[in-house]
């Protein structure tokens, strides 16, 4: 990684992969190229060998002409023209197979024997003369040489060679000794059958005397020479060329296919490379996004394992100490090195002493271990200064390194032990504050009440003695003075008997409930002259505070019966009562003198009242409202004056909403 | 009047002299027994156990009463034998409006009733009309 990092080319995957491709193209084009060399090269080489084959076979034919016409020159040099020239002639061409004809020439150019005679009707024919042969005829006198003409077209028809030796008598000319050698024969000789086969393609030419070329025969398939690998082969002592030509096309596909291939494994080269470059670059940033992740993750751990203000500690299996953080060691009073490597028990900052704590802590390792935790625990534990600490313990499994540990958090709880405790006491304190506030309230009720049911009961007595009309009226208004402060009293009693005791949930029985409290209003004046009509429809059993409800009931039968129109003929007080699974509906109507519109909306308020004629506190409605409050229901009033008033209370029923809460404090 | 005698107990003597008043109005019983303690009133009972037929027809109770309160006179009263009890008809009358007084004299078989004072003739109609 290193290098990969020193080196700049290393650096930049693409850099590389262009990199890479350049340098297999480059080896790519150049092996293509020895390749393309190696194939002309080759081709060259079987060129060259053909030609050199070919030229060896010319050679021999023309040592062959060379022999015949310089032995037929010779005899006639030296011993004349023989009379047998057919003999020898003859004799001649059967030991040199490829010479076709034999012809001796005069020094004039004219010929005057030929061997044989078929096929070659020359005799007489002047060469000198001859446009075509002319040339190498005066060629081979001026070389006083054998000399090879052609190809040229034969006078006797067809294409051939002629070679010629000049016949000097005495050093001047007397004539040629030819020997024809006609085409299809020279090439049989050189073993060309035709002039094309499947490796090479010939072609035949005649270099004139101004050096341009004369061809003869060219292959069908008319190579240019140009284009196609050739050889010539030239003859020193003629005036032929033979070009041999390869056939084969330079196979230019093979090597065009190899370059392409070489291109393409150099583009699939700098991929790679570029590819596979980048796959460790793309790990690195990966392991570099992870190793900052973990390294976050560790800073996150860490800084909440030792700033956290909860106590925490981590032990191994053998219950030895391995981390702890700050907070445990404020709360042990010790410090962190003396607790690291040890057991709690080894390091002596706790008292376990006693068997009960021995017992509860190995109850709850026990626990640990069957249920792989436990939550919010309370414990006791003494420090060895005697300092006791209740502290909430939650242990929690931990594997590090593949073996178990536990994750101790520790709150302690003595503060909020120490508050709940003083809450404890505060209540019951309250509570006692509030039950001698109550027994106060009736204690003092009564002392109250005493001496004023003795005045009634005197004014009573009075009453019943005394007829003299002013002094009973006076004694009626002290009777109802002292009864109303009475009423006052028991009000004030109700009222706070609303505010402080508990509700106490119990079956209602309606019927019950209200008879009794009809039954205890037998001292109101009129009571007896108002007819009150009951109906009780009890479909659900309904729950809810008996004593609250009565008191409802009596306030608000009291007042229906205070607030009677006696002017109408059937004064009647109307309850209807229908339980439901929810709530309870009551009806309370009467037809008596009816709320004025102006009041209707205050006769709840405390102290309010309506009528000064009528007796009353001005509390009744109020503890009314209070305590339906109290109950979570509702109180709704219609009236009329001189009509009637009619109120409708829906009550829940207690048994839906068994928990429910009253909204005014108990307590207060 | 049928009944034999009512028994007031109570340590107001204005109480005492008021229901007495009443009583001696409504002219329903031939003798009206005052006693302004419990613990009197207790000892007068326990004399009376062997002669069922001077014991009192109708006792009126008070509750909050020095030395012993009329709960604490209701406890020992149940203890005398119960023949004698069926005979007698207790009425707690308080001028405590205490719930709690009330439920508690609930709990007693021989209270009849608890009444408030004061006792009027009114009340005492409804009382023995019921009775």
């Amino acid at each position: 990684m290193n290098l990969l990092k020193k080196n700049s080319v290393f650096k930049s995957p693409i850099l590389f992969g262009l990199t890479v491709f350049l340098l297999t193209v480059l080896l790519t084009q150049y092996l293509t190229y020895q390749h393309y060399l190696l194939i002309k090269n080759k081709e060259s080489q079987e060129v060259i060998t053909q030609a050199n084959f070919i030229e060896k076979e010319i050679q021999k034919i023309i040592n062959q002409s060379i022999t015949t016409t310089q032995t037929l020159a010779f005899l006639v040099e030296e011993y004349g023209i023989p009379n047998d020239f057919n003999a020898i002639a003859e004799l001649l061409l059967k030991t040199n197979e490829h010479l076709s004809a034999l012809e001796l020439v005069d020094s004039t150019g004219v010929i005057t024997h030929v061997y044989p005679l078929k096929k070659n009707h020359v005799l007489g024919f002047n060469i000198l003369t001859d446009s075509i042969g002319k040339d190498g005829a005066i060629t081979t006198i001026n070389r006083k040489d054998y000399f090879l003409s052609g190809p040229i077209h034969l006078r006797q028809g067809g294409d051939g060679f002629v070679s010629r030796v000049p016949i000097f008598k005495k050093n001047s000319f007397s004539g040629f000794s030819a020997a024809v050698i006609k085409l299809p024969d020279f090439l049989r000789a050189i073993h060309i059958d035709s002039l094309a086969d499947k490796r090479f393609s010939y072609a035949l030419a005649k270099i004139n005397p101004d050096a341009s070329e004369e061809h003869f025969l060219a292959p069908k398939n008319k190579i240019a020479l140009k284009n196609a690998y050739h050889i010539p082969i030239s003859i020193p002592k003629g005036e032929l060329k033979l070009y041999v030509i390869s056939k084969k096309k330079t196979p230019y596909t093979s090597v065009i296919i190899f370059s392409i291939i070489g291109f393409i494994l150099a583009l699939l080269d700098g991929f790679f490379s570029w590819y596979l470059l980048r796959q460790p670059s793309l790990l690195d940033k990966m392991v570099e996004e992870k190793t900052s992740l973990l390294f976050e993750a560790e800073e996150k751990f860490y800084k909440s394992f030792h700033s956290n203000l909860m106590g925490m500690l981590i032990v191994d299996e053998h219950l030895k100490i391995v981390e702890v953080n700050n907070t445990i060691t404020i709360a042990l009073q010790t410090d962190r090195a003396s607790l690291l490597g040890k057991t709690i028990d080894e390091t002596g900052v706790l008292n376990f002493t006693t068997n009960d704590r021995i017992k509860r802590r190995d109850a709850l390792w026990f626990k640990v271990k069957e249920s792989g935790k436990v939550n919010n625990e309370e414990i006791v534990y003494t420090l060895q200064n005697g300092k006791k600490i209740t502290a909430l313990l939650s242990i929690e499994t931990l594997v590090i390194n593949n073996t178990n540990h536990y994750l101790i958090s520790a709150i302690d709880n003595t503060k909020r032990k120490e508050a709940e405790q003083q809450l404890e006491a505060q209540n019951i304190e309250l509570k006692k504050t509030n039950e001698e506030l109550d027994r106060f309230v009736y204690s003092a009720s009564h002392e109250l009440r005493a001496p004023l049911s003795s005045i009634l009961g005197l004014i009573h007595i009075v009453l019943s003695e005394e007829k003299k009309a002013e002094l009973v009226f006076k004694l009626k208004m002290m009777e109802q003075s002292v009864t109303r402060l009475d009423g006052f009293i028991k009000d004030i009693v109700i009222y706070s008997q609303n505010k402080h005791l508990e509700l106490e949930t119990k079956k209602i029985n309606f019927r019950t409930v209200i008879t009794d409290s009809i039954d205890s209003l037998w001292y109101l004046e009129n009571r007896s002259k108002i007819d009150i009509q009951l109906h009780i429809s009890e479909e659900n059993i309904f729950f809810s505070d008996t004593k609250r409800i009565a008191v409802v009931f009596d306030n608000l039968i009291a007042n229906a019966i205070k607030y009677h129109d006696l002017e109408k003929p059937d004064p009647i007080i109307t309850i209807n009562i229908h339980t439901l699974a929810d709530n309870a509906h009551i009806e309370i109507s009467d037809n008596g003198l009816g709320i004025p519109k102006k009041h209707v909306d205050k006769i709840f308020n405390m102290f309010y009242r309506v009528s000064s004629k009528i007796m009353g506190t001005g509390i009744g409605l109020f503890v009314v409202k209070e305590i339906i409050t109290k109950l979570n229901g509702t109180i709704r009033v219609t009236s009329e004056e001189n009509k009637g008033t009619t109120f409708l209370i829906v009550l829940p029923n207690q048994t839906k909403n068994s928990s429910h809460e009253p909204k005014a404090n108990t307590v207060n | 009047m049928n009944l034999k005698q009512i028994l007031l107990i109570d340590d107001s003597d204005i109480d005492n002299f008021i229901n007495k008043s009443v009583l001696t109005k409504f002219n329903i019983a031939e003798s009206i027994r005052i006693e302004t303690s419990a613990l009197k009133a207790l000892k007068y009972l326990h004399n009376l156990i062997n002669e069922p037929e001077n014991f009192p027809d109708i006792i009126f109770l008070d509750i909050r009463m020095p030395e012993m309160d009329g709960f604490e006179f209701l406890e020992a009263y149940i203890n005398l034998p119960e023949s004698i009890q069926q005979k007698c008809d207790i009425f707690i009358l308080s001028s405590s409006i205490d719930p709690k007084d009330i439920e508690k004299a609930k709990q007693y078989k021989a209270v009849k009733k608890h009444l408030t004072k004061p006792l009027t003739q009114d009340l005492l109609e409804s009382i023995l009309v019921s009775a």
